[in-house]
């Protein structure tokens, strides 16, 4: 159990971000007229691509495959790619750069994903070096 | 292979723990020091660079725009708003002595847009006179000159890839965008009166502007006034107020003053803060150092009795201590960065007050002063265990466990 709980720590981090994307760090509110802004189908996607990631990233902690936890590490590293650029970037935001999806949900996003790409790097190192110690 | 020079990282290796919590205090005291002077340094920064791009000594709106101009708040939390007043105004206030240079500019907000509920200011000035916002745009890299239905816009407004932005269904081209200014001066869009008058005539006849007798080739909104060199601004202001009717005046030294204010608040708490925390670090690390002396008194110890002289001890000694608050300081120091540099805009809104990130030189600068001062704890703590160490009878000790 003890070994395991490193490896769970890409699964906590992209849980933390759906959460935060969700809760505290979510977009824009919804509009006078009942309908939603731009923004919010960024903080969507952001949602349903970091929900997807944390399950691999939970499905790599307890593979014992070294070249599938590695594989599984390198996609993760490309959802965080991709998850980064989703607000802003990839998919529009509102108009004025004072507003949350820009103040709160797109900083958090960036960071966030920065810290999910870091450990998948450091997933597909330690899963290379622990296949060749292993030879 | 263990050598001198490698023992300081094994022993942070080997007692992890207590690594980790000087770690974390040498980095809570590069945040604190770091982090406080970037916060006090943004407030500051925006301040200047809202005087310098205010470019006015002194402004002049028609009195009964109270409600829509505020000269305290107008810079920090102004709603867009409009207001007009009668262009023969600018003839009497350029007749006011004193005055050297004058310019007017026209107001206009608009209506919500339909992607973000967010309202926008417009300014528009009169390219022939204006002396304000044009040195702005010479500093902004443009695509050509402004023409009829161009903008710049703001640091806070969104550029899409199509360059265009709507203004009750006509359609603007965005050919530059300023640098910010951590105002409401970002949230604006520039333009001249040519555009401006094809904005107004366009909300008259959608029915969405309040002023619609109003003749846009008749009116202004403010102007925007230089006094002559030695003149007084205060004195010229005052004769403004007393010669010309019907319009308030406020000089540039009003309108920062709201803001200098706020600096000078959140510079006190931060300053506090940063001193607190400083202080919480560095006795912390003091107090760990010297209860890592009692605790490896005998390692110490045995390494006398192996030969090791005073000068190798306080070499192991301050080797950690360095290392461990140098890590810890850079960390604290990325940690500002990235906290400050992505949060930059709530973090402003958080204090009320236009927040510009300082230049990276004065960053380093910072970061270099920051890293200084928890080397100076690192100092202070490996001075006091060399002081220690220097007074410890090896014999003693290892007699003691016996």
């Amino acid at each position: 159990m003890k070994k395991i709980l490193p490896s769970l720590i890409p699964a906590l981090v992209w849980l933390l971000l759906v959460i935060g994307v969700l809760t505290v760090f979510s977009a824009c509110g919804m509009k006078d007229d009942g309908t939603w802004m731009k923004c919010h189908e960024a903080q969507n996607a952001v949602a349903v691509c970091g929900g997807m990631m944390a399950a691999l990233a939970l499905l790599s902690a307890f593979l014992n495959k070294k070249l599938l936890k590695a594989a599984l590490n390198a996609v993760t590293l490309a959802g965080s790619i991709v998850t980064f650029l989703l607000p802003g970037s990839l998919m529009p935001m509102c108009m004025m750069q004072t507003m949350r999806c820009f103040t709160a949900m797109q900083p958090f996003v960036r960071i966030m994903t920065v810290v999910t790409a870091l450990l998948s790097i450091w997933g597909i190192i330690s899963a290379i070096r622990i296949r060749n110690e292993s030879r | 292979m263990l050598s001198l020079r490698n023992l300081p990282f094994r022993n942070l290796k080997g007692y992890a723990g207590r690594t980790a919590a000087l770690l974390i205090f040498a980095m809570l005291m590069t945040v604190a020091i770091f982090g406080g002077t970037m916060v006090i340094g943004g407030v500051r920064n925006g301040l200047e660079t809202v005087e310098s791009r205010l470019g006015a000594d002194i402004m002049v709106t028609p009195s009964d725009a109270k409600n829509e101009f505020d000269a305290q708040t107008v810079l920090l939390q102004a709603e867009p708003g409009y207001f007009y007043m009668d262009r023969g105004k600018l003839d009497e206030i350029a007749r006011v002595e004193g005055v050297e240079k004058v310019s007017p500019q026209l107001f206009m907000a608009s209506a919500k847009a339909g992607c973000c509920s967010a309202r926008l200011q417009m300014i528009a000035f009169d390219p022939a006179s204006d002396f304000s916002i044009q040195p702005w745009i010479a500093d902004t890299a443009t695509d050509g000159e402004m023409g009829l239905m161009d903008v710049i816009v703001g640091s806070n407004v969104t550029v899409y890839e199509d360059r265009i932005i709507r203004f009750y269904d006509k359609e603007c081209r965005i050919i530059g965008q300023f640098a910010p200014t951590g105002s409401t001066l970002d949230n604006c869009v520039y333009m001249n009166f040519d555009t401006v008058k094809e904005l107004i005539e366009a909300s008259f006849a959608k029915g969405l502007n309040i002023y619609s007798e109003y003749d846009p080739d008749n009116v202004i909104s403010d102007v925007m006034i230089k006094v002559a060199p030695g003149a007084d601004i205060t004195a010229v202001a005052e004769a403004i107020q007393n010669q010309v009717s019907g319009v308030s005046v406020v000089t540039s030294k009003n309108m920062v003053s709201g803001i200098g204010d706020s600096l000078r608040h959140i510079a006190g708490s931060v300053s506090v803060f940063t001193v607190i925390f400083w202080i919480i670090g560095m006795l912390m690390t003091i107090l760990i150092f010297t209860l890592m002396m009692n605790e490896r008194k005998r390692e110490f110890a045995s390494l006398t009795a192996m030969g090791a002289g005073k000068g190798i001890l306080s070499g192991i000694v301050t080797g950690e201590a360095f290392s461990v608050n140098l890590l810890g300081g850079i960390a604290g120091i990325v940690l500002s960065v990235v906290i400050l540099s992505s949060f930059k805009n709530l973090i402003g809104q958080g204090l009320g007050v236009g927040f510009v990130l300082p230049s990276i030189a004065t960053m380093l600068l910072l970061a270099l002063v920051a890293l200084l001062a928890v080397i100076l704890t690192a100092a202070i703590s490996s001075r006091i265990v060399i002081g220690k160490l220097s007074r410890m009878d090896a014999s003693l000790v290892l007699k003691e466990g016996e």
